[in-house]
């Protein structure tokens, strides 16, 4: 129950914020359409071409929402107090992240594989693709969290994490990239699928209990 | 001689990795000793201020 | 911590490691350079071509070690992340801020020797092929741990975010040793393997593993070069740094 208030919460929050909250996926879907408009035969001949741009273009999206994911919470003292609930603070950023994801990543998800279909993908690729994407969003949204969490309330911060935050997105996006296009040569994709799963596993049981003390001890300085 | 040298034409490609992996490891194992070295320098002249 | 024998717990204390290591490092750079000597001059010119790429295969003796304690360098410095968030040593701090630079550079230096063997093997300086750029990857997670000590003010928190930033960046270190046998690539696979086979010819072996057994003791060297250093910037204010300054002179 407290979980789900604080979920509303987080949520309500974000769509009330107007216009601001749809901007990653506009975004995504100008990017991705220049690429389609600027790739044009390529994409038609070969259908890899799409998916890597989709992947590709997922990534740059996320670090631009993630960047603001702490940045309101931390400028109106919000943060600094979740940070003193010590037994709620999980759950709390739990809500923060899952909130985050049904924004940006859950609409991507679906997103991605509408732009395939409609550039003349097959449905089987598609539906790889959109599965790919599922598996793949929530774990780039909590590696995101944690290099935003560390550069919490430093000034310089937003230039930065394209830097520290691109290096961790590399397993994910070979991966999840990888099934995508074994998928789309009619090869075998079980154990690249596999590994996307062990990174999604593990980011999510792991990140959320490391974002805590991360950010209590941005709150510090 | 020469032909240590020249190596088949492919001289220049094996001495200028060992010539740039020589000037990279001088580089990396003096550096620490010259900071070491500019740190005491400019301490001592802040206690003799 | 007790089970250590009393020297290394000497090493624990910045003063102590400051004035026992001195002697290691002189020992580690005499034995490095030593035996990079030995094995370079032994692969440069008492070993016979190699059939298919002829002369040039002699860059091997460098790019493989270097490569090697590239990915190494940040292995440990993962390692050290975990040590300082489980045990809150100082020393493990120290060593992270030691060993990015050096791990910065080595990687550095796999790339450019690699670009230059490109150059007659593959007709190409830089293809965008998965173990380089796997590996230009590692150059810039590299570049990640020395920024983000720049950029935060407060000690503690950067030591943390340090901590936390390499180990995660670590499940690349994985995908950079299997991408040249995971993805379709130009780099040819490993020819040494820890448990296994060694693909390579004897008469090539020595001297490479010379180079590798050299370019390791170098770098522990070069490490605790820098880790000497860090302690005594760490310490300014202490006594015996400040006496250590005043000492020579007087």
């Amino acid at each position: 129950m407290r979980f789900g208030a604080l979920y509303r919460r987080e949520l309500l929050i974000e769509v009330r914020s107007g216009v601001e909250s749809i901007i990653p996926i506009v975004f995504f879907i100008i990017v991705v359409g220049i690429f389609t408009f600027a790739l044009n035969d390529l994409i038609s001949d070969d259908s890899k071409v799409l998916v890597s741009v989709i992947w590709i273009t997922t990534l740059f999206t996320s670090i631009l929402s993630l960047d603001n994911l702490f940045k309101r919470d931390h400028a109106d003292g919000t943060l600094a107090v979740a940070v003193l609930h010590t037994d709620a603070l999980v759950a709390i950023v739990v809500a923060k992240l899952f909130a985050h994801w049904t924004l940006t990543g859950i609409p991507l998800t679906i997103l991605g594989p509408l732009i395939g279909l409609m550039s003349g993908m097959q449905l089987e690729h598609a539906a790889i693709l959109g599965l790919t994407l599922l598996i793949g969003t929530p774990t780039i949204t909590m590696l995101g969290a944690l290099v935003t969490a560390l550069l919490v309330g430093l000034g310089r911060g937003g230039e930065l994490l394209t830097v520290l935050i691109l290096p961790m997105y590399i397993p994910i996006l070979l991966f999840g990239m990888g099934v995508c296009h074994l998928n789309i040569d009619s090869a075998p994709y079980t154990s690249e699928l596999l590994w996307c799963l062990a990174l999604l596993s593990g980011s999510i049981t792991v990140i959320p209990l490391a974002l805590g003390p991360v950010l209590k001890l941005s709150q510090d300085s | 001689m020469m032909e240590l040298l020249t190596m088949d034409g492919h001289g220049i490609y094996v001495w200028s990795t060992y010539i740039l992996t020589t000037i990279v490891l001088i580089g990396l194992g003096t550096f620490p000793f010259i900071q070491l070295r500019r740190f005491k320098q400019r301490n001592q002249e802040d206690i003799e201020l | 911590m007790k089970f250590l024998p009393s020297w290394m717990q000497r090493l624990a204390s910045p003063q102590y490691f400051f004035l026992d290591v001195k002697v290691w490092i002189v020992w580690l750079y005499v034995l490095g350079v030593v035996g990079l000597l030995v094995g370079s001059i032994w692969g440069l010119a008492f070993v016979p071509a190699e059939r298919l790429q002829g002369d040039s295969f002699r860059i091997m003796f460098v790019h493989v070690p270097v490569a090697i304690f590239a990915q190494i360098v940040y292995i440990s410095i993962a390692v050290a992340g975990v040590v300082h968030l489980v045990w809150k040593l100082k020393m493990a701090d120290v060593y992270m801020a030691a060993a990015a630079p050096v791990g910065f550079w080595l990687t550095a230096l796999a790339l450019g020797s690699g670009m230059i063997w490109g150059m007659p093997t593959w007709g190409t300086p830089w293809e965008w092929d998965a173990r380089i750029v796997t590996t230009f990857i590692l150059l810039i997670l590299y570049l990640g741990l020395i920024v983000l000590r720049q950029v935060i003010p407060n000690p503690a928190r950067a030591t943390f975010a340090l901590s936390i930033l390499a180990i995660v960046g670590a499940i690349n270190i994985p995908i950079i040793k299997y991408s040249v046998v995971w993805f379709e690539t130009l780099h040819q696979p490993a020819s040494i393997e820890l448990f296994g086979e060694i693909s390579i010819d004897a008469i090539y072996r020595f001297p490479l593993f010379t180079n590798i057994a050299s370019v390791f003791i170098l770098t522990a060297g070069i490490i605790l070069a820098n880790m000497r250093f860090e302690t005594i910037v760490r310490n300014a204010s202490k006594t015996w740094v400040r006496s250590w300054i005043q000492g020579r002179d007087r």
